[in-house]
């Protein structure tokens, strides 16, 4: 065994001596054609030499060959060609130096056309030896490589486009059908899941990895580390990707979109595809732009950034900038063709300034909305081959222009918004570029708008002698028809010109109307006159001190609460019924006590349920002269604000107490049943 | 901090610039002082107002995106209180044809609820009182109450699967806004304003609109550091623009004072403050004299912009003739396009009353017309003005509703607690895919059953639409470097264009 590896160790010295009989043999040759003119005897004796030297190490390259075959990994056929040819020649290299020693004639004419026959046997051989180490197509093969282009890796093939061009690169110059070495050809599927001379190398075994995967990640000094030392090693990269494709059960028809992967082969994965877009084919043409050029230009006013850090190309924002001067543009041109995105969006760039466009040839976004430019800016754009984007919303430019884009390969937003551009122009423009997305007016999706509705301007429902109404619209040229009896207006109706004045009680009804628009739905206010003075009012109970208002004063203000129970218009009890007692300025005749209310049963507020009132013309003698029941809401009602009549006989009355009666608990349809509910009420108006 | 560690700090920041800026030592100078231990460039590395920084704060912290943006600003329509997926997005007959039937253990597996059904001794299923119709090329469904979404359901990307894990407003909107439920770190907008700058010199980076919903009007407030920049320099807080007559306020100088004496005013200012910050190192004194300088060019730019008065009819057709009323939720959508028009990197709107824990039907419907409208008319608006492709307009709440009715169920109203599990947000714009739906709940619209997607995996999409690696982003604060994302977030890649 021992002297099995010597031979094979002797035999590693193949390499070292093959190219000694080639360098001589080849240069005894040159010396014998240049020297057969001016033989002497010292020359002779330099050919003698050289021829000798030759055979001798001809003689060790086989002898080293010999042994070096036998280690078996060499394919059968090459190895006996190779071999053969290689006794053959070192015989020749052999018998040239005895015909050259010889002092026979026969030798003399035989020398040359045997040396000519050792040169070409020497040419076969080397070539056999060569194709055994380097590869059977490494003289002839075609040396363009073929470039495998990923522009999206989710969708590359796993096996066939990330892992065998690794391979390639990285093993098959030993592990191919004349080298393979360890009896593995890493050259296709079938000779990969075949395995080498210790069997499979993707099986695990006894759940230790797979010996492919350990050779990979063996360090480079142990012996067993593949790619050997001193060979081009596997990068880091290169090696994760192999484990991610081992992990993945070695899939070899797999993409690689469809493999688990963490987000360090995500990355690497990431990195492998070939930026196809504008931007990226821009990238490679380009150079780098120094910071120092980007900051001292944004210290002028420019707003300029690179896309990315580390990335050479640029946007420029000047947008809503109302003092471009073309000469500004003169100080980008250094680095125009890095600009990809310029924005000039809302500035007070024209036609004028076109021409400086045109050293922007790399832009893939330009951005020209409201400005005022037309045709012949856009003329000046024919040659920004790489534009994708381009905005000229609200700009006169017409549909002439089209024609100037229409070749641009890769346009894809083209936004004419508010521009002279017609319909038919821009379909006639659809069918030319169909993929491109022409962003019209998006108006058809809107075009059932309503109007809102008018509102009355310091209104208050409650007025003592005249209240002047006085009716808006958030729209000034809204045309607002009205009635005041209370029928339902239209178009015939009594248009609202300026504020009227009312003096008895009305109900109003008021709705707006606009060219092009569906009106409004009509708005109905009640305004009612309360013709009493009072003198005073006083509560049985305080009110919670969050909802006090301005005391019982509240209750007389004449103003009523908003929805917001904390306007500080509204009294709020919670828990407990009240009672108010109001003293009238002289003893009047009334009929009707009107008593405001809230409900929001979400926030456990509910309109009274029950009222009495009593009269009286002193301050004690108190009867009973009306009481109502409310029913209880048995379900959850929409939030209200009401205002509530009680009617009665006509009587005379100074004094007039009114006891609001509270539901006192949350109903137990409530979702919060029992618990201690409100009663907020914001005016009481006697008649 | 205490007063001692105060000191110490500026004490720091003096060593630095004297060592950086005053003293021959150099580099050299820098490099004893670490080797000595002190910890010199905190400062440097959170880059308050690094020297490379204009004192306008224009520009961001990063020396560049981390990679190619997909969109340059973001619209973020926070629908706060917990729009109710069921009635909008997410249809599930099931639970119409189930209706009343106690939900089962196995679906609801233990969901921590809130105070307000925890103590429910049932738990009804209830259905969308709403129909659920089909639209779009690719047939999504979509409710009844949002008949202007539906017809820009191709432009938008609905995801169905959102979960958090706050089941109460103010720590759910704070994890959505700030990456975290406690309070005290910087709002979304802050971190870019922090991060990537301002692309518009007279306009904050990070700007505000609040509106109340007709549904609730008296739901809950929010607080104003939900927009606050918590350990970041108080130059990144959101701006908030209000529909008063001062949209900012304190922003109008006093009767009397003309742009010069101002200018005069705001120079002498700021040349006492840089000798109190030569003086003392404080880097809040720096942000401060921006801050000045910003209100200064603010003077003119919000007005500028804040004016409606100018739109044409047509825009009012299409954002809704609410648009007319300042302080609603469609006038800000107008202003949001408006502001997005003038390179504004961050327009964070809030329509709050989404919170219908009783009479849903009827609070919800008014809430939806609030909103449905406004928020289509924004993406089509944007799209045919050509900022659709480089803007991210998000719409969503803080969390989604129960499947089983709160309170009583009855013939014709129903409320529904808060649900954490799944809820519904939509998407529009660069970057992302138009027209799909991503993720899906279980038949009773309770638990994910596809692609769940987390507040921190939105902020990290939403970031890398930007440019920026959630996890590059960072702050370091109180010994530790903080993050928007926290230690989490993943980017939705199946949402991406």
């Amino acid at each position: 065994m021992q002297i099995y590896t010597l031979a094979i160790q002797i035999g590693n010295l193949h390499p070292l001596f093959v190219h000694l009989p080639i360098g001589i043999l080849i240069f005894a040759f040159i010396l014998e054609l240049y020297l057969r003119n001016r033989t002497s005897k010292e020359t002779t004796q330099i050919t003698k030499l050289a021829i000798g030297v030759a055979a001798i190490s001809a003689l060790l390259s086989l002898g080293t060959g010999w042994l070096l075959g036998e280690d078996g990994s060499y394919d059968e056929v090459a190895l006996f060609r190779h071999r053969w040819m290689a006794v053959g020649l070192t015989v020749c290299s052999v018998a040239l130096y005895i015909l050259k020693i010889s002092p026979v004639v026969w030798c003399k004419k035989t020398y040359m056309p045997l040396f000519v026959i050792t040169l070409i046997l020497l040419g076969i051989t080397g070539h056999l030896g060569g194709n055994m180490t380097h590869g059977e197509d490494f003289l002839f093969q075609d040396n363009t490589i073929k470039e495998i282009v990923i522009t999206d890796v989710n969708k590359a093939k796993v096996y066939a486009e990330i892992i065998q061009p690794i391979l390639d690169n990285k093993c098959v110059s030993c592990h191919n059908p004349n080298k393979a070495k360890g009896e593995l050809l890493l050259t296709d599927p079938t000779t990969i899941v075949a395995g080498g001379e210790n069997g499979s190398i993707l099986d695990s075994i006894d759940s230790n990895p797979s010996s492919f995967y350990t050779r990979i990640h063996l360090p480079v000094t142990d012996e067993e580390h593949m790619p050997p030392k001193g060979k081009v090693q596997l990068t880091d990269e290169e090696i994760v990707l192999l484990k991610w494709w081992l992990e993945n059960k070695n899939c070899f028809d797999c993409t690689a979109g469809f493999l688990d992967k963490n987000e360090q082969t995500a990355a690497i994965l990431k990195s492998l595809e070939t930026d196809t877009s504008p931007r990226g084919i821009i990238t490679k043409t380009v150079d780098d732009v120094p910071s120092e050029w980007v900051t001292e230009m944004n210290r002028n006013g420019y707003s300029i950034y690179p896309i990315a850090e580390n990335r050479k190309l640029l946007l420029v924002n000047l947008s809503n900038k109302k003092h471009i001067a073309k000469g500004d543009f003169n100080k980008l041109k250094k680095y125009a063709n890095n600009i990809v995105e310029l924005n000039l969006a809302y500035s007070n760039f024209t036609d004028e300034m076109a021409s400086a466009l045109s050293n922007f040839k790399n832009l893939t976004k330009l951005q020209l909305q409201r400005t005022a430019i037309s045709d012949k800016t856009i003329e000046k754009l024919k040659k920004m081959s790489f534009l994708e984007s381009l905005n000229l919303y609200g700009t006169h430019v017409s549909g002439n222009s089209l024609s100037y884009v229409k070749d641009l390969a890769h346009l894809k937003n083209l936004y004419l918004y508010q521009t002279p551009v017609t319909e038919s122009e821009l379909l006639a423009f659809k069918k030319e570029r169909p993929n491109i997305l022409t962003k019209h007016v998006a108006d058809s999706l809107f075009n059932e708008a309503l109007l809102n509705k008018p509102y009355f301007v310091d209104a208050t429902d409650f007025f003592n002698d005249g209240q002047e109404i006085k009716i808006e619209h958030v729209f000034k040229t809204a045309n607002l028809f009205y009635t005041t009896d209370g029928s339902e207006p239209d178009t015939t109706s009594r248009k609202y010109t300026s504020p009227f004045t009312i003096k008895e009680s009305t109900t109003l009804k008021v709705f707006a109307q606009k060219k092009d628009w569906k009106q409004s739905e009509t708005v109905t206010m009640k305004f009612k006159k309360a013709g009493i003075a009072y003198d005073s009012i006083w509560l049985d109970i305080k009110p919670n001190k969050s909802y006090a208002g301005k005391g019982a004063k509240t209750l007389i203000d004449l103003k009523r609460g908003s929805e917001n129970f904390q306007d500080g218009h509204w009294l709020g009890f919670q828990g407990s019924s009240f009672t108010t007692t109001l003293e009238l300025k002289q003893p009047t005749q009334i009929s009707t006590v009107s008593i405001g209310s809230l409900s929001r049963q979400s926030s456990w507020v509910f309109h009274p349920v029950g009222y009495t009132i009593w009269t009286s013309e002193t301050p004690n003698d108190f009867k009973q002269i009306a009481t109502k029941k409310i029913e209880i809401p048995k379900k959850v009602t929409n939030d209200s604000q009401i205002f509530y009549d009680i009617t009665f006989a006509p009587t005379t009355a100074k004094y007039i107490k009114i006891e609001v009666q509270s539901i006192l608990k949350n109903p137990s349809w409530h979702p919060n049943p029992g618990g201690k509910s409100w009663v907020f009420v914001d005016e009481i108006i006697v008649n | 901090m205490s007063e001692k560690k105060i000191l110490e700090e500026s004490s720091l920041i003096l060593n630095r610039r004297s060592f950086l800026g005053k003293s021959a030592l150099g580099v050299g100078g820098a490099a004893l002082a670490s080797v000595m231990g002190c910890n010199l460039f905190d400062t440097s590395e959170n880059g308050v107002l690094s020297p490379a920084n204009n004192l306008s704060g224009a520009k961001g912290i990063l020396n560049g995106l981390h990679h190619p943006a997909k969109i340059k600003r973001v619209i973020y329509l926070f629908q706060s209180g917990g729009p109710s997926q069921l009635e909008l997005f997410d249809y599930k007959p099931l639970l119409n044809v189930r209706r009343g039937e106690e939900l089962p253990e196995s679906i609801r597996n233990g969901q921590r609820l809130t105070g307000m059904t925890s103590g429910q001794a049932s738990f009804p299923l209830v259905g969308s009182q709403f129909d659920f119709k089909r639209y779009g090329k690719n047939g999504t469904w979509i409710s009844d109450l949002l008949p202007y979404t539906s017809k820009i359901v191709d432009d938008i990307c609905i995801i169905k699967s959102m979960y958090t894990e706050a089941i109460n407003h103010d720590p759910a909107v704070t994890f959505f806004q700030t990456g975290s439920q406690q309070p005290g770190r910087p709002s979304i907008g802050s971190w870019l304003s922090y991060g990537i700058g301002s692309e518009n010199d007279n306009l904050p980076a990070f700007t505000v609109l609040l509106s109340r919903g007709t549904g609730r009007p008296q739901g809950q407030p929010l607080y104003t550091r939900l927009w606050g920049n918590g350990f970041l320099h108080s130059l990144h807080q959101g701006v908030q623009f209000r529909a008063a007559k001062d949209p900012v306020l304190y922003l109008n100088d006093p009767k009397g004072t003309t742009k010069d004496t101002k200018r005069a005013m705001l120079d002498q200012l700021a040349a006492l403050n840089d000798k109190h910050y030569q003086e003392f190192g404080d880097p809040e004194i720096q942000s401060r004299i921006a801050q000045y300088e910003m209100a200064y060019r603010m003077q003119t730019s919000v007005p500028n912009v804040m004016n409606i008065d100018d739109e044409p009819d047509y825009i009012y057709k299409m954002y809704g003739t609410d648009a007319k009323i300042p302080g609603t939720y469609a006038a800000n959508c107008l202003l949001a396009r408006k502001l997005a028009e003038k390179d504004v990197r961050f327009i964070q709107l809030y329509h709050m009353g989404w919170d219908q824990h009783a009479d849903l039907p009827n609070a919800l419907s008014k809430q939806a017309k609030d909103v449905d409208q406004a928020s289509a008319a924004l993406v089509a608006d944007l799209k045919q003005r050509g900022l659709l492709e480089d803007t991210l307009i998000v719409w969503g709440g803080e969390f989604g509703r129960t499947n089983y009715s709160q309170g009583p169920l009855t013939a014709d109203t129903y409320g529904r607690d808060h649900h954490p599990r799944s809820f519904s947000m939509w998407m529009a714009g660069g970057g992302i895919k138009p027209g799909i739906v991503h993720g899906e709940t279980d038949d009773f619209g309770y638990n994910i059953v596809r692609d769940p997607v987390h507040v921190h995996d939105f902020q990290a999409t939403m970031l890398h639409l930007l440019g920026i690696d959630h996890k590059k982003l960072t702050y370091k604060y109180q010994g530790r470097r903080f993050r928007l994302t926290d230690v989490e977030g993943h980017i939705i890649k199946n949402i991406l264009a």
